[in-house]
């Protein structure tokens, strides 16, 4: 199974999706500029190329042990930052998700924002500060602290990156889970994903800086062979393990109960509106989203459009209807006829070019 | 002069100083086509790569009257191509008349006469129908054809091919052949492929070691096997 | 499904195919924003909007069962998102078509609205990639002023990901055939790290040689473009003909008036 983190259009409102792809598309325009800068001409087509190296990448799977059927696989951004620069990356990894995207429909298209910022842009710079950071001076770099460094940087970035998909389902008011629980949701899944990834990562920085320690930034070549030691190994499971076990017992202690996070909605906006609707909860995020969205839900105004204002079909004590009743029939009767209509031009139209052309 | 190729002490060392090409000195006649052979190693994409003034070299290489220099490389890519031995290298661009069009647009022709040029070239190599398809979509064969329609589009004067038809089957080796044998243009053709080479050139060169170690007519090389059992060809 | 036949309709042709790509990229934008501005709870009102990525479908001569199975592949995520919403909304709604009235938990209706959406984003989306080929949309793209280094990446990601993604493949069952299975972890994990290693390393090599492929034609920086984009009266009729289908799409109300 893989688990996918590329978030939908469906969770997102109109709003929350134009902001996303406002701030991913300034990322990526500073990151181009930046990554202009800092790579020769040669290297210019080495982004793309590196781009199509991470989907080839991500086809070599790994089997976890102990866990038959499941397998982790590289996600890229962080490996990409240690190797190109942050810049560059984010960049490649922009590349990469545009194309996910049309090609390969994965991610929605007004999604690209949030998907840019979470797979690119937070792993690529999170990522990259944390390796950084970690590894000190790079030209003599120990074995021992490079994997490490390579290995948590895959961790933050990847759960970080993660991190934001509950806020941005949360703000656009989509889904109703409770943004705190979806949050140790993905922030859990992240953390096992993250840790694959990271040893992924690390062992092919190992290689690398066996095989090419140039790519790496390093000086020369590692006397030590570079191998990686059952001992490092043991010891990330076990660091991972207990940063796992810590994140799950905090957000248990904070309480992700649905309701509540109901109530504290529901006193922080709307809560004047609570007596005609069976939850105000429901209210505050329909009257935000009633103001927010580009176009307003028509059968939720008083007098949309110049239709009759005392139809039936407004709510009654308990229950909100949803639909006009007839309206709504019509409106699928209409669709079926025209798809009808359609399909028989479109059938009728093809008939006659194989006809014409034979 | 009459030469199309003029080299002389030609020298090229890789990155870490050994020597790739030892001294190399080579003429080859406008308009006719040359067989470049010899075992792996030997630096026969060592001296089509200095040729193309990619690589740094000591010695002298003319190309149609203009000596390789710095300052000339742009002119000298002008009038030589070359296609290089895995095509996937040389086709980057998402279709095949984008990378036809490539090359012409570099030189300086706007984008309708580029664009007119490429799919002259395409049709010229047997391609007509495939401008707008990616190269994925495309058989080993025709992205041998299509590479070479990359620079054909450029109208160059020279042709330097690194092992065009490694890898094809019978029919589109075939193709191939035909195709350049109807080229008006020089060509320099390294390859393991004698059928190939015997039937196509006129004349041959034979490098081992970084060397000229025969240079003539193509009867007196490829026909020799003595000579080509010595450098580990026969 | 082989990956390099995702797009393996874009080159056919067809009225819709012949649309200017601009034209086709705009309107499923737009499509796209309309489908997403419907409420969490809007099951029917959706139901118009099949007919214009079906259209495009149709008359692109793109099988309709090609597009469906992508919305199936696509689906487990979100699936997993469906399931999940009626567990936090349990506020019962009424449901009516013509007479026929249910009441629901409103999560139900989140979820078909979620599904309901997300098929016809991919069902767009496929419409739109299947009657256009990659390097046009490049081409709009380039025309709506996006950066030229990231669409150059996108060129050279699109020419290179069948490529390596090949070669990945070729190495992963070299592997495999030779009993990774059965290796403990330790070693297979150090086995992955070689392979993506090694075909890193080959990807470094690789854009060496592709640079010098492009500098001996001539290449000195600039991404060169070529003029391949035509805006016709039939791109007009489509984009007009969209817009309009859109807001009746959205505002059904105006029908009446």
């Amino acid at each position: 199974m893989i688990l996918a983190m590329h978030m939908a259009n469906e969770l997102l409102n109109i709003p929350i999706a134009a902001v996303t792809i406002l701030i991913a598309a300034g990322f990526v325009a500073i990151a181009a500029a930046l990554a202009r800068r800092s790579l020769t001409t040669e290297r210019l087509p080495l982004m793309g190329v590196v781009g199509a190296f991470v989907f080839a990448a991500q086809m070599i799977n790994f089997t976890l042990p102990g866990m038959p059927g499941t397998s982790g696989h590289l996600g890229g951004g962080v490996l990409l930052a240690i190797i190109l620069g942050p810049w560059a990356a984010i960049v490649a990894m922009a590349a990469i998700l545009v194309v996910q995207c049309l090609l390969f429909q994965d991610g929605g298209l007004l999604a690209l924002g949030c998907n840019i910022l979470n797979m690119g842009v937070v792993p690529c710079l999170t990522g990259w500060g944390l390796y950084r950071a970690l590894l000190g001076p790079v030209s003599t770099a120990r074995p021992w602290r490079q994997y490490l460094a390579a290995w948590a940087a895959c961790i933050l970035g990847v759960a970080g990156g993660a991190a934001l998909v509950p806020f941005e389902a949360g703000f656009s008011g989509v889904l109703r889970v409770p943004t705190v629980s979806f949050l140790a949701l993905m922030v859990g899944v992240h953390l096992i994903i993250g840790f694959v990834e990271g040893l992924i990562t690390f062992v092919v920085v190992a290689y690398l800086r066996q095989v090419r320690p140039v790519s790496l930034g390093l000086a020369a070549a590692d006397a030590s062979g570079g191998r990686l030691s059952r001992g490092m190994v043991a010891a990330s499971l076990l660091a991972t393990a207990a940063l796992l076990a810590a994140v799950v017992a905090w957000f248990a202690s904070a309480s992700p109960d649905g309701l509540e996070w109901c109530t504290t909605e529901h006193r922080w906006a709307g809560a004047d509106r609570a007596v005609e609707e069976p939850s105000s909860a429901v209210a505050a995020v329909n009257a935000w989203q009633t103001r927010w969205s580009l176009m307003p839900d028509y059968s939720r105004r008083p007098a949309p459009l110049g239709e009759d204002p005392a139809a039936p079909a407004s709510t009654t004590a308990a229950k909100a209807s949803v639909v006009k009743p007839w309206g709504s029939l019509a409106g699928l009767l209409g669709t079926a006829v025209t798809l009808g209509i359609v399909w028989s031009a479109a059938t009728l139209l093809r008939r006659r070019k194989t006809i014409r052309s034979s | 002069m009459g030469d199309i190729l003029d080299i002389r002490d030609l020298t090229v060392r890789y990155a870490d100083g050994t020597a790739a090409l030892r001294g190399i000195t080579l003429a080859l006649a406008e308009g006719t086509r040359t067989a470049l052979i010899g075992p792996n190693g030997a630096g026969k994409t060592s001296l089509l790569l200095a040729i193309m003034g990619a690589v740094p070299f000591e010695g002298r290489i003319v190309v149609d009257g203009i000596e390789l220099s710095k300052r000339t490389t742009h002119e000298v890519r002008g009038r030589c191509g070359m296609t290089f031995q895995n095509p996937d290298d040389q086709l980057f661009m998402p279709t095949l008349l984008e990378d036809a069009a490539f090359g012409p647009l570099n030189q300086g022709f706007s984008a309708a006469e580029a664009e007119s040029r490429a799919r002259a070239a395409i049709e010229a190599v047997g391609l007509k129908g495939f401008e707008p398809r990616p190269a994925h979509h495309a058989s080993e064969g025709q992205k041998r054809a299509a590479a070479i329609a990359t620079v054909l589009a450029m109208n160059v004067r020279l042709l330097l091919l690194d092992e065009p038809g490694a890898g094809l089957d019978f029919r589109s080796r075939r193709r191939l052949t035909d195709l350049l044998a109807a080229r008006p243009e020089s060509l320099l053709l390294a390859t393991h492929d004698m059928d190939m080479a015997r039937e196509l050139c006129s004349h041959a060169v034979l490098l081992d070691r970084g060397a000229v170690a025969a240079h003539g007519p193509a009867k007196e090389i490829l026909d020799a096997p003595k000579l080509l059992a010595e450098h580990g060809l026969a | 499904m082989h990956h390099s036949h995702l797009d393996r309709f874009a080159h056919e042709d067809s009225p819709v195919h012949r649309l200017d790509a601009r034209a086709k990229l705009v309107a499923v934008v737009a499509y796209t924003v309309v489908a997403i501005s419907f409420n969490r709870y809007a099951v029917t009102e959706l139901a118009p909007l099949a007919v214009l990525p079906l259209a495009m479908l149709w008359f692109g001569g793109i099988p309709t069962r090609f597009a469906l199975k992508r919305v199936l592949v696509l689906s487990p995520f979100i699936l997993f998102v469906c399931l999940l919403s009626p567990w936090y909304d349990r506020v019962p709604r009424e449901f009516a078509v013509g007479t026929w009235h249910v009441t629901l938990a409103g999560g139900w209706l989140t979820s078909v609205d979620i599904a309901a959406k997300f098929t016809l984003g991919v069902l767009a989306l496929t419409a739109l990639m299947s009657t256009t080929p990659f390097s046009l949309i490049i081409e709009s793209a380039r025309r709506f002023g996006a950066p030229r280094v990231l669409l150059m990446q996108l060129g050279f990601l699109y020419r290179y990901i069948f490529v390596l993604v090949d070669e990945a493949m070729r190495v992963r069952r070299a592997r495999d055939f030779r009993g990774a299975a059965l290796a403990p972890a330790g070693r297979r994990l150090t086995a992955v790290g070689g392979i993506i290693g090694n075909l890193f390393v080959r990807t470094l090599d690789r854009s060496e040689r592709i640079h010098l492929a492009m500098t001996a034609r001539g290449w000195t920086g600039t991404p060169p473009g070529l003029d391949l984009l035509r805006f016709r009266w039939t791109d007009a009729v489509f984009l007009i003909a969209s817009a309009a289908y859109l807001v009746l799409c959205r505002w059904p109300g105006l029908w009446k008036g």
